[in-house]
Parts: C-alpha cells; structure tokens; sequence
C-alpha cells in the first residue's frame, strides 16, 4: 500500500470484513500513517468507531452494513462513501447523506461476482444522472475501460485487482495514472 | 462520570442468538427487565451493522426509563449510533483506550480480561469495568486455558478498583461464592436465554443480590 500511495493512489479503503476489530485497527493505524505521509485519504468498511479512533477521512458503507446517516449520526466530521449496485440504493445513499458513491461492478471481476453480472457503463451513466454526487466507477476497470466510465460522467475509478493483483503495483499505478491524466 | 459504572451490582445478561433461536435479542432483553437484570450486552457477532442497529434502538428505548443499563459487544460506533449506555471490548477487539476515545466519558466502557495482568491494563487504559473470565467451566464459548477459578477472582477484586464483573460457568449453586470473592456483578449467558423460563431463571440470580 505505501507503494500504491507513493506513485499516486488517492484514497484508500481498508476491506477487512473477517479481521476482529483489535488486528482491524493496527492495521487502520499503519495504513493512516501511510496515508497521511503521501497525502491519501483512508476510508475504513463499515466501521465508523475504528475509522474515528485512528483518524480517518471517512467511513465507506456496504448494503448491509452501517448506513451512511448512521455514520453521520455518530460523527458528522466523517466523509461517507457508499457502495450501491442500482439507481434506487444510489437515490436511496445519497438521500441517507453520502458524499459520494462507488457504482459497480460496471466491468466482470471476480471480487465483485456475487454482486451480479457486469452492469456496463451506460448504467453507470444512468446513475451519475439520478444523483447529485459524485460517483466513482467500480469492477473489473481496466486503464483500457476507464474512458468509457469517464465519458459517461464517473468522478474516478475504484479498483482492487487491476492495482493489487498486478505484478509492479508501481508499474500499474502509473500506467493508470497516465490514463486519467489524459482523460 | 456520571453513568454511576461505579455503582454497578447485581445481574449482567449476555444476549445470544447463536446458542440460542427461540428468543430474539429484544424479546431477551424484555425478559431481562421484567426480572430486573441489572447490565444487558447485546452480543452478535452475525448481525449486519444495519440490522443491529435497528435492534438497538428498540433495546435502548425499553431500558431507558429503567435502571438496567443496556451496552453492545464489540462496536464502540454502535453503542453511540444505538442510543446505548456503553460498549464492551473483549481482548481482540479495540483497545479499551481506543474505544474510549470514540464514545467518551458519558458512556461505559468494559474491557475483558482472563488474568491479573491484563484486569490492571484494562483498568489503567480507563474501563468503568473489568470482566474476569472464565471462572468455571463453560459451554457457551470454547476456551483454550483452564477456568481462573475463586482465588484468581478474589486476588483480581482486591487489585482493581473498578467493578469485577465476573464471568463464565456461573450456576445459581456457585453464585454465592463467586460473590463472597468480592465480584460487583456475575455475567450470565445460557443459564437465562436457554432456560425453559428466562424469567424465572434471571429472577433467581438477581434475588442472590437482594
């Protein structure tokens, strides 16, 4: 990650969903020094208290999980980004106070499989027109996919595998880097 | 602080829904305040935040007006999100210190312990109580060390000034004992929600306090 954040990701957000919250939070405290050194922001899943006890941007809210005007409720200081998977829970997040979304999976990705099948970029399209904040593209965005996301509107793109999964994390930052750049 | 951790004695509830599926948190809860339970934790390690949430809610409304004090397992944010009276950390969750940071000094914060080690560093980080574990032989949880047992708990009473909440294999024929340790407050999980009347059962226990 102190990879990732050296050649340019801006925001993180830490998915541990099977780590209890003692090992969840060292690992929140390493990844916000991280973060704070190279000028990224951090978002913890779901978990607004391990957000606000390591000092956080923000809290990023799952379907199941925690709401976003829970999160505000708790502590109004934090962002709040919220996945959703159809115009009615983006209408739905923005209405429960998001700042911004992640829309996905737009492309096929084997992390995001149990979300349903690809969704496509003209759904994504539909969504950055039903709500008024920013949406970010999700799932399966290869540099080669990203300009059809931005062209219909998405404020950035989320990504694990294409990043995570890549031989150079470096390599493949600044290959992404240079795509949005161009965008 | 304000939210009288110091004066707590008496009866603890656990609510499970794993252990158990006849009773849901709420209606626990419910059978808890009727016997006049001192403490409930809602405990549920499954729950999605959303749904919990929801319940606590409803908990929060019930044992307002009472003085049963109603905390979560686990989710400092909860606690505050849950109109709640506090949280309680186990030794795997946040740090007690932490979760004291999150909720603040208006709430309760417990921590776990299962030494005399750990019941002084759950003290010094700030809890309002320390729960010793487990004291005898228990079902509900698999343990990977032997039970402390009654001198372990008396030496731990004597060592901490914050209320000992004593913890595990607790029956209505060692109660007794477990209390003449110097233990404040006996938790109790199957013993209530898997009686044939959790009632009657909690009424038992909470009569010992009388």
């Amino acid at each position: 990650m102190a990879c990732a954040c050296e050649h340019g990701v801006k925001a993180v957000q830490l998915r541990e969903k099977d780590l209890p919250a003692g090992p969840l939070f060292r690992l929140a405290s390493r990844l916000r020094d991280i973060t704070r050194h190279w000028g990224a922001t951090l978002y913890i899943n779901d978990r607004a208290d391990i957000a606000m006890a390591v000092g956080a941007d923000g809290v990023h809210c799952t379907e199941e999980g925690l709401a976003p005007d829970g999160v505000k409720h708790i502590n109004g200081s934090l962002s709040v980004g919220a996945s959703v998977h159809s115009i009615a829970s983006a209408t739905r997040a923005e209405a429960e106070g998001a700042d911004f979304l992640l829309f996905g999976p737009v492309f096929y990705t084997q992390s995001k499989a149990r979300y349903g099948a690809p969704q496509g970029f003209e759904a994504l399209g539909a969504v950055v027109a039903a709500v008024g904040i920013p949406v970010y593209a999700v799932g399966g965005i290869t540099p080669s996919g990203a300009g059809a996301c931005m062209a219909v509107g998405a404020s950035g793109i989320a990504g694990i595998s294409d990043i995570l999964g890549a031989e150079s994390i470096v390599d493949s930052v600044n290959r992404w880097r240079h795509v949005l750049e161009e965008l | 602080m304000d939210h009288g951790a110091s004066r707590l004695k008496g009866v603890y509830l656990i609510t499970d829904t794993v252990i158990q599926q006849r009773y849901s948190h709420r209606q626990l809860a419910g059978f808890a305040l009727e016997a006049g339970v001192h403490m409930i934790q809602y405990r549920d390690k499954v729950a999605g935040a959303r749904q919990a949430l929801e319940e606590l809610r409803v908990i929060s409304a019930m044992t307002r007006p009472s003085a049963t004090r109603f905390i979560i397992n686990d989710r400092a944010d909860l606690a505050i999100a849950g109109g709640t009276d506090g949280v309680h950390v186990g030794q795997d969750d946040l740090p007690v210190s932490a979760a004291r940071d999150v909720v603040g000094a208006g709430l309760i914060v417990g921590g776990t312990s299962s030494t005399l080690e750990e019941a002084l560093q759950v003290e010094r980080d700030g809890a309002d109580y320390v729960a010793l574990g487990h004291i005898f032989e228990t079902t509900t949880k698999q343990k990977k060390y032997a039970p402390l047992g009654l001198e372990v708990l008396a030496e731990v009473c004597r060592a901490v000034s914050i209320p000992v909440i004593a913890i595990g294999g607790i029956t209505l024929e060692n109660a007794q004992w477990v209390r003449d340790a110097g233990a404040d407050v006996i938790a109790l999980c199957a013993p209530i929600c898997m009686a044939d009347e959790p009632v009657r059962a909690a009424s038992r226990f909470v009569e010992l306090f009388d």
